[in-house]
């Protein structure tokens, strides 16, 4: 029977792996999509929690449905950025970008 | 006329107020006015002293005092005495201030100073009127003082030359050290007698209300300011020092009249010597070692000032002889007629040093053919000192010599004799050199001119008082003097007259001799006695107090500056030194504590902020690792 740790426990792995992949790519791009993978694992324990814990009001679902637009939002964006990065200056490595040092 | 002697206090008061208009205008006023009104106020005090003269004779007498200082019932007062002694001291003060006043404004006509010169001169007289006017020895201790200044100020008047600034420091301390015994002397009278007044003293003394050591005292230690001002053995040092002044100023002051002081305080003091025979003796004493001294340096003094001063000193000791043997009225006799014909000298001088330039009387010699009257008056002068009759001198050293007889005084008559014979022998030398020798190899006379009348009136005058001013009290006029003065008089010996008059004509005969007839040379006398080296350093006096006043006075100055550098200095350093360690610990603590925790605060933030912009890397994922990191951090701090 899957209950809501099953859900619980798939979020948090998709969490883990997408925060590792986030922290450790070299990729801009591929730190783009881990960023989707923590998202998503959000959107996952939003919808687990509703349905396990509130069913009638579905209010998670809202919620999931906002941040998947948000989320779309983002990765345009992210993908503008990426993309003006690489014509730019042709690169792909995020590490090598330090405008951002203090 | 009686009348007149109650505003004889407005005497002294006249020349004090020119000196102060001397001093308040500077150079405002024309150097004639000055000594103008210098002249005319004398003039005027000289009228006015031969009116009380003839008020005087006729027996009137003046006292008027008025309160000075009251306190807790205590009254000391102050006022004047108008009696024959101090007219007569009026009349000779005004009379030769008058005329070294009128003689000064040729001598001194061309010195920068000239309206100061008439200012001292006018400060000294109206305080030389004081002493004589002063009715107790408070006020006469005072106007004693302010004599004693203004001696210091005229033998210090060039005082840009080493000479007379040190002569005038030597005079003043000299006079000074006599005026102490004077100070402690009315201290004394104050307190056995409770007055200063002479009349009120004079009768305490008389019935015996006081009497005994505290008098003997007293009156010793009124000698020593006697003693000081009169220029007596052992004070006499500064006198002839005090030749570096204007010469008209020290006809005035150190020859005529302010020297005479001493002499007038012990003869206005005498009932109080009196009664003590023994400070009499001491007076007699030291008159007759002064008198005989000062005439055998005068013999080998070159400088024809110091001459007379050595002269005026000699002359000084008579008077101390005269009174110590017991008549004031001779003393005052003779300083009278000297106070005349010293004067005469000592313009006289004057007038030869304004004409050649020089006071060596080797550098002189037959001034005759071109300063006659000089010439003229001088001799006049000189044989009066020397006692030949009819001159002045002549009769009153017969009068003091007389009284030594009268009193079988033996030693002191003998004395007398002997001075009479070394002045004579002195003068004679000094006029034989100065006036009629064949001018030597170092002569300045080319030169010489006689001076101008403004000069030559008061010599004139001068020598007529001096031919006529002795007769006063001869048998010719009845002893005129002795009488006005209270006294009768001693009479006239003859024969003692004739040894006086034949010891003065062989000195200057002797004189004559040695310095006129060809073996004129000066320094025969100086090499070929043994006493020369005696008298050329006037007695090692001077050097004796070098060796023991002035020379130990400068070590123990020595000493005590010593200890003021280690001691004194040392304890104010130790101050400053331990001020500037504890400000040194102080700043430190500022700079380190104070200052640190400041720049510390500030040094901190720039350092952690230097620090702290490392972990900005401008890397994302840093960014993001780190913001992982504390929200794990907060969750297992929070959370748990």
């Amino acid at each position: 029977m899957i209950g809501l740790n099953h859900y619980l426990l798939l979020g948090a792995a998709l969490f883990v792996v997408g925060l590792y992949g986030a922290l450790t790519s070299k990729s801009a791009l591929r730190v783009v999509i881990c960023v989707e993978l923590i998202l998503n694992a959000v959107n996952l324990n939003l919808a687990a929690f509703s349905s396990y814990v509130a069913p009638k009001q579905a209010v998670g679902m809202n919620f999931v449905i906002f941040l998947m637009v948000v989320a779309a939002a983002e990765i345009g964006l992210a993908l503008a950025i990426i993309i003006s990065l690489n014509r730019s200056n042709d690169i792909d490595a995020i590490d090598t970008i330090r405008r951002l040092r203090g | 006329m009686t009348g007149l002697l109650a505003y004889a206090w407005l005497l002294p008061l006249a020349p004090l107020v020119v000196f102060a208009i001397v001093l308040a205008t500077g150079r405002k006023l024309p150097k004639n006015v000055v000594a103008g009104m210098g002249i005319g106020v004398m003039f005027a005090i000289f009228v006015a002293s031969m009116g009380m003269l003839w008020a005087v004779a006729q027996g009137a007498r003046f006292e008027g005092s008025v309160p000075w200082i009251e306190m807790k019932g205590v009254v000391i007062e102050v006022g004047i005495l108008v009696d024959p002694l101090s007219v007569l001291m009026l009349i000779v003060v005004s009379f030769v201030s008058l005329l070294v006043q009128i003689y000064s404004l040729g001598y001194m006509a061309d010195e920068e100073r000239f309206r100061w010169y008439y200012g001292a001169i006018s400060l000294f007289t109206a305080a030389m009127l004081g002493v004589v006017l002063s009715d107790g020895w408070l006020l006469m201790y005072m106007c004693w003082e302010i004599m004693g200044l203004a001696s210091f100020l005229l033998i210090g008047f060039w005082f840009e030359t080493e000479v007379a600034s040190k002569a005038a420091t030597k005079a003043f301390m000299v006079t000074r050290f006599g005026d102490v015994g004077f100070g402690l002397a009315l201290a004394i009278m104050w307190f056995s007698a409770g007055t200063f007044t002479f009349e009120a003293v004079f009768k305490l003394v008389e019935s015996g209300a006081w009497a005994g050591p505290t008098l003997v005292v007293a009156t010793l230690l009124l000698f020593m300011g006697a003693m000081g001002k009169s220029a007596q053995f052992p004070l006499h040092v500064w006198l002839p020092d005090a030749m570096a002044g204007p010469t008209p100023g020290s006809a005035l002051i150190h020859a005529a009249t302010m020297v005479a002081a001493g002499v007038y305080l012990v003869a206005r003091s005498f009932p109080l010597f009196e009664a003590n025979p023994q400070t009499l003796t001491v007076v007699a004493t030291i008159g007759a070692i002064t008198a005989v001294m000062a005439a055998l340096i005068a013999t080998s003094v070159d400088d024809i000032k110091k001459v007379l001063a050595y002269s005026t000193i000699s002359q000084l000791g008579l008077m101390m002889l005269a009174l110590g043997v017991g008549s004031w009225v001779a003393a005052i006799f003779h300083l009278m007629t000297h106070a005349f014909f010293k004067a005469l000298l000592f313009l006289a001088a004057g007038s030869v040093i304004h004409g050649t330039h020089t006071q060596d009387v080797r550098e002189m010699g037959g001034l005759w053919r071109k300063m006659p009257w000089t010439t003229a008056v001088w001799v006049i002068g000189a044989l009066s000192l020397a006692g030949i009759p009819p001159l002045a001198g002549f009769w009153s050293k017969d009068e003091i010599l007389l009284t030594a007889f009268h009193k079988e005084q033996w030693g002191f008559l003998a004395v007398g004799l002997v001075v009479a014979m070394l002045t004579a022998f002195y003068m004679g030398r000094s006029t034989f050199l100065a006036f009629f020798a064949k001018p030597g190899a170092t002569s300045k006379t080319d030169h010489a001119h006689e001076s101008s009348w403004v000069m030559l009136g008061p010599l004139v005058a001068l020598a007529t008082i001096t031919v006529v001013i002795g007769l006063v009290n001869s048998p010719m006029f009845g002893f005129a003097f002795g009488a006005y003065l209270g006294e009768h008089a001693s009479g006239m010996n003859l024969s003692l007259a004739a040894v006086a008059v034949g010891a003065a004509l062989a000195g200057i005969a002797y004189a004559y001799a040695m310095y006129q007839r060809g073996k004129a040379n000066p320094d025969w006398y100086m090499r070929n006695r043994g006493i020369a080296p005696v008298l050329t350093k006037q007695f090692w006096i001077d050097d004796v107090y070098q060796r023991v006043i002035v020379a130990p006075t400068l070590v123990i100055a020595g000493v005590f500056r010593g200890m003021d550098v280690a001691v004194v200095d040392g304890v104010v350093r130790g101050f400053g030194k331990v001020g500037m360690v504890v400000s040194a610990l102080l700043a430190k603590f500022d700079r380190g504590v104070v200052d640190g925790a400041v720049d510390g605060l500030g040094n901190g933030v720039i350092d952690g902020g230097r620090e702290t912009r490392k972990i900005e890397t401008g890397n994302v994922q840093t960014y993001l690792l780190l913001l992982v990191a504390s929200i794990v951090v907060l969750l297992w701090v929070f959370a748990r």
